[in-house]
């Protein structure tokens, strides 16, 4: 199983890694990750990583599962492509005018080596799939189509529900993609409305900028900041125990957040711009999803705490929905493995 | 110490690099190397009857590029500015880089058959063209080849670099196209004068007033055959003395060509003879007094024809650049490159007052040629070349494929990326 | 020693465990426990002839100088990164390029053009390692190899046991033990054939997981065939660690004998921290290194019937075993072999 790794940093993907490696070992068969140090900075180095991959060999697999890019250039006759996300910064990223690829012709000759690489490898891939958000892009930008396939939840089994404590959950990364600020400012339009924010934070101004911002707001009294990677165990404990999820991230493809919600039978508050997980949580269905405003967020917390059983019907929904699509390890083992 | 070679060339009796061949290969083995000969021809040129040696003879498309490499001690190949005889060398050096001998420096007609058999056809031609000269080489709705047009073809798309960047050490036998080569190739580059045998040819006559002027071989305008037909019509003189013959084939367009041209100087017309054999080469060459071996532009990197001359120790008149210009005035008769005939004219009048010096002249030619191009002198500082390429070629072939892995990010080979990374390889061997 | 940002790189065939990976990984754990952060990457790398200088190349091309204070580096071609504190623990060399040249393991044949491709490769290692802040190897036999191809001086630096403190020395039994991956390499059926010769009762225990079932099936059968199933005891599968340090705890000796190792090998190492000697034999490699003739093992003839005396003697003489039992666990020290020494090294 190949996958990138940042040295030191360890998240969802790696998460997802090492436990695909562990249920392919738990259905009999012999797995091993390997994750090759990846640096994305400066861009010219982008030529250099693909050229690595490129010039690595493997032996004594039947079978690769490749994740990341650039890992699934490195060759090998019998691979299989999970894309949980190509490299953002070369399409949809630097069209949003978000990416650290110049906008120059030194940029575009990067970013077409990037493509030229990319096609090679999910053209010559025995079988492609992907994630949602990552589909869609390669639809959009490579007219490639792949078969979704959601990473299933690494441990349904620590989110059982249970009763609900009365507050708002925002759990996950804490960063400014997130906008974990623009809850805070929403709960000064939810009058007794608590939040707890869990989280590992991307850097280290980010706790104090937020207790800042609580104070501002005048909110400080309804937040608490947990703001730390949590193990799984604590995590879980507090998705079983809060009245909703908050997630509202800039169009990330992420959906991991709100598949726990869902696991753990509570529902989902999200935004209009949030990406991926527009994809399985409906308003009105199995969560609220407004516009990225304080105003509008801020009622929906209200409207969640205000109305338990509203909020425990919609998170039974998503229970279902989530039974309903038998996102499973073994469904997506016998499809990488087909 | 004993090697096991593999020589890769034609091995036709119709071919001078065949005969060149079997010349070194014969020193190889007298040398107690063990020597496999490949035959590079294609198509039809591979029914030629073969040349007789006391060695293996394969046909190169019974071997893969990888099992030379690996089963060897060294790779030679010939290379040559013709597709029957050369084609199936092309595929081969990408995976056996190894010690190359350039005969021709422009190898544009190989890279046109070459294309046109591998069914690449012209869209890959020009690809090929785009990415090693630029778009500005091949204007489009002009033909790639045109038998007028060599002058031209040698500066904007000789097609050198298609296959010098391939080769882990090359071997020329003039200087003239050893800077080109030198950038394109990784590997050493080593200029050595040709080897070839002695031509054999009756001995001259002193002349008896008359002259017997001839240009020997394949005859193209870069003969410059024109400018002979001018000197002699220049000068009632050689008018009257002097006769020009064509020993050897001549394209029906150029023997059109220098007939008209006859006519409207009020001369006779050349000679022409036709393909001849050796034997009946030599026959003609009794009656040879002087040799016309004017060439312009150069496109060959070594002359065999003009060694045949100097072995044939008669007078002989060169155009004074590229590979000629490496022999020296004492030897033969200079001319101006690009307007011969009033050099030619001199030097035939000289010819005629002075016979003895002029066959003086013709002594010194054939001292120095078996002096110089002598198989033994030549496999000499062959086998140096070859080592050097063999160490080489390691580094050269990795380099070759990290370039591919670029080349297929559609990187530009001059990209500063391909720098760089390729720096990397070669800063890895350094200590 | 302030806490450091530690990179362990090494090469990795997938789902192939063993020695070139325990190194590695209890080095983690140790360097973890002094407080380093320590991150263990293992990179796929083939030794094949036709790729092997591109993968030197992208080894090198890696970028691990703004991750990591030091890199320490394990199997070829991890050495051939670049990192500005480049500390080597170079466990072997590509041997069918260099030892093993022109052997029965090599597939090349031997021309000037493979050999041209295996000086490159001399080339291309001498040059990384000779670049390295600090070149360890973990053996002389390694560290003789680096001088005579690459003419660098490696220091030896012996690698640890992971648990030393699992091993304990109980009342010496009669059983010869052999603890490690049985297969031909390692010689078990030596071992057993020697079983035939001896004249005491001393017995012999072989533990752990046969790679090959041919190989253990020839074990069994000499067993059967000529009557030893009272004296010699296979035991087939995953030996923990627990069990391993029981077997030797209660053992006579300890028996070590594979063909031309690069080291002296960890059962040898786990057996002097038992307390027992071990019996090794002379084509072995790195185990000599170790064990020195009767003073705290022996050394013989890799022959069934040599093996056999030396089992013999080691029954006959039970002080002398015993003797020379504790005088293995003394040269563990002597030779510094101990996770404090080898860190305060590898940080140098």
């Amino acid at each position: 199983m190949l996958s990138n790794r940042v040295p030191y940093i360890r998240g969802r993907a790696e998460e997802l890694s090492f436990n695909l490696v562990r249920q392919l070992q738990e259905a009999g068969h012999q797995a091993e990750e390997m994750r090759i140090p990846f640096s994305w900075s400066p861009t010219e180095r982008l030529i250099e990583e693909m050229v690595i991959a490129r010039s690595l060999r493997l032996t004594n697999v039947d079978r690769v599962i490749a994740l990341k890019f650039p890992a699934y250039l490195i060759p090998h006759d019998n691979q299989v492509i999970w894309l949980l996300h190509q490299f953002r910064q070369a399409y949809d990223l630097f069209d949003a005018g978000q990416s650290h690829i110049e906008r120059s012709p030194r940029g575009e000759a990067i970013r077409a080596a990037i493509r030229a690489a990319d096609e090679d490898a999910f053209r010559s891939a025995r079988a492609l799939y992907a994630t949602p958000g990552a589909a869609k892009r390669l639809d959009r930008y490579h007219d490639l189509h792949a078969h979704v396939l959601f990473a299933p939840l690494n441990d349904p089994e620590l989110f059982s529900g249970g009763d609900d404590g009365g507050f708002i959950l925002a759990a996950g990364r804490v960063g400014h993609a997130e906008r974990q600020g623009l809850l805070i400012e929403a709960l000064a339009h939810a009058p007794g409305v608590r939040l707890r924010v869990a989280g590992p934070p991307d850097d280290a101004a980010m706790p104090g900028a937020l207790q800042a911002l609580a104070e501002r707001c005048g909110v400080a009294d309804r937040v608490i900041f947990d703001l730390r990677f949590l193990p799984r165990e604590e995590l879980a404990a507090l998705v079983n125990e809060c009245t909703a999820s908050a997630y509202i991230p800039f169009d990330e493809d992420s959906v991991g957040y709100a598949m726990e919600a869902f696991q753990a039978g509570k529902p989902v508050i999200t935004s209009t711009d949030s990406g991926g997980v527009l994809d399985i949580v409906q308003d009105g269905e199995t969560g609220l999803v407004t516009a990225p405003r304080p105003e509008t967020l801020g009622q929906a917390m209200a409207r969640m705490i205000a109305d338990r059983s509203r909020a425990a019907c919609l998170g039974a929904a998503g229970r279902s929905l989530l039974a309903a699509h038998n996102i499973t390890w073994p469904k997506a083992l016998e499809r990488l493995l087909g | 110490m004993k090697m096991r070679l593999a020589w890769l060339g034609p091995w036709n009796s119709r071919s001078t690099i065949a005969s060149f061949g079997r010349l070194v290969v014969s020193e190889l083995l007298a040398r107690n190397h063990d020597v496999t000969v490949f035959r590079t021809e294609t198509g039809s040129a591979l029914n030629e009857p073969s040349l007789p040696i006391r060695a293996r003879l394969e046909d190169l498309h019974a071997i893969d590029g990888h099992t030379l490499n690996r089963s060897f001690d060294g790779v030679i190949a010939n290379i040559g500015d013709h597709h029957p005889l050369h084609g199936s060398v092309v595929n081969v050096l990408e995976q056996c880089p190894c010690l190359v001998i350039f005969h021709d420096g422009m190898i544009a007609n190989l890279a046109a058959g070459w294309a046109h058999e591998a069914a690449a056809g012209e869209n890959s031609l020009r690809t090929l063209v785009r990415k090693i000269y630029g778009g500005e080489a091949w204007v489009d709705g002009t033909p790639f080849l045109h038998w007028s047009q060599t002058q031209m073809q040698a500066a904007t798309r000789p097609m050198t670099e298609w296959l010098t960047p391939l080769a882990a050490g090359i071997v020329t036998h003039s200087a003239f196209w050893a800077p080109r080569m030198r950038a394109a190739c990784s590997g050493r580059v080593d200029v050595l004068p040709l080897a070839l045998a002695d031509s054999e040819m009756p001995p001259p006559r002193t002349h008896q007033g008359r002259l017997v002027i001839a240009t020997i071989g394949h005859v193209n305008p870069n003969n410059r055959a024109d400018q002979v037909l001018l000197a002699i019509a220049s000068d009632t003189v050689l008018r009257a003395r002097c006769e020009y013959r064509l020993l050897g084939h001549v394209e029906g367009p150029e023997q059109e060509r220098l007939e008209h041209l006859s006519t409207d100087l009020g001369i006779p017309p050349p000679r022409f003879t036709g393909y001849l054999s050796d034997a009946a080469l030599r026959a003609e060459m009794a009656e040879v007094d002087v040799i016309s071996c004017l060439r312009h532009p150069v496109v060959e990197a070594g002359s065999a024809s003009l060694v045949t001359a100097m072995y044939a120790a008669r007078p002989t008149l060169v155009s004074w650049y590229g590979v000629y210009a490496e022999v020296p005035e004492y030897a033969v008769y200079h001319c101006t490159p690009g307007q011969e005939a009033v050099d030619v004219a001199a030097h035939l009048r000289a010819i005629l007052a002075e016979p003895a010096a002029a066959l003086t002249m013709g002594q010194r030619a054939r001292a120095r040629a078996l002096q110089v191009h002598s198989a033994n002198n030549y496999v000499d500082r062959l086998l140096p070349a070859l080592a050097a390429a063999t160490e080489a070629a390691p580094a050269i072939a990795a380099a070759h494929r990290l370039g591919k892995v670029l080349g297929r990010f559609e990187i530009d080979p001059n990209d500063p990326a391909v720098t760089r990374i390729v720096g990397n390889l070669s800063n890895m061997l350094v200590s | 020693m302030t806490p450091q940002r530690i990179g362990l790189i090494s090469s990795a065939v997938p789902l192939i465990f063993g020695g070139g990976r325990f190194i590695v990984e209890w080095l983690e754990e140790k360097l973890r426990d002094r407080g380093h952060s320590v991150e263990t990457i293992y990179i796929p790398a083939v030794y094949d002839p036709d790729s092997v200088i591109e993968q030197m190349a992208a080894f090198r091309l890696m970028d691990l100088d703004p991750h990591f204070d030091r890199a320490i580096t394990f199997r070829p071609p991890s050495h051939m990164v670049k990192h500005r504190r480049k500390v080597c623990w170079f466990i072997h060399h590509i041997r069918t390029f260099y030892d093993l040249w022109d052997s029965e393991y090599c597939d090349l044949p031997n021309t000037a053009q493979t050999r041209a491709l295996r000086d490159t490769i001399w080339r291309a290692d001498t040059a990384a390692l000779a670049s390295a802040h600090r070149l360890f190897t973990n053996s002389r036999v390694v560290a003789d190899r680096l001088r005579r191809f690459n003419r660098l001086e490696g220091e030896v630096l012996y690698p640890p046991v992971m648990h030393p403190e699992a091993f304990r020395s109980e009342a010496y039994g009669d059983e010869i033990v052999c603890v490690c991956r049985m297969e031909g390499h390692k010689r078990q059926h030596l071992l057993v054939e020697a079983m035939r010769y001896v004249q005491t009762p001393v017995r012999l225990r072989l533990c752990g997981l046969a790679s090959n079932p041919a190989y253990l099936g020839e074990l069994h059968r000499t067993i059967t065939q000529h009557n030893l199933a009272e004296r010699a005891t296979i035991e087939h599968r995953w030996i923990s660690e627990e069990e391993k340090a029981d077997r030797l705890a209660r053992s006579l000796a300890a028996a070590y004998i594979p063909f031309d190792e690069d080291s002296y090998g960890y059962p040898t190492l786990e057996a002097a921290h038992a307390k027992r000697c071990t019996v090794t034999v002379s084509d072995s490699g790195g185990v000599p290194e170790f064990v020195e003739q009767g003073r705290n093992g022996l050394i013989v003839e890799p022959q069934p019937e040599a093996l056999a005396d030396a089992f013999d003697r080691l029954y006959r003489d039970r002080n002398g075993t015993i003797t020379m039992g504790e005088a293995a666990e003394m040269r563990v020290r002597e030779l510094g072999i101990n996770w404090d020494a080898v860190i305060a090294r590898l940080l140098s």
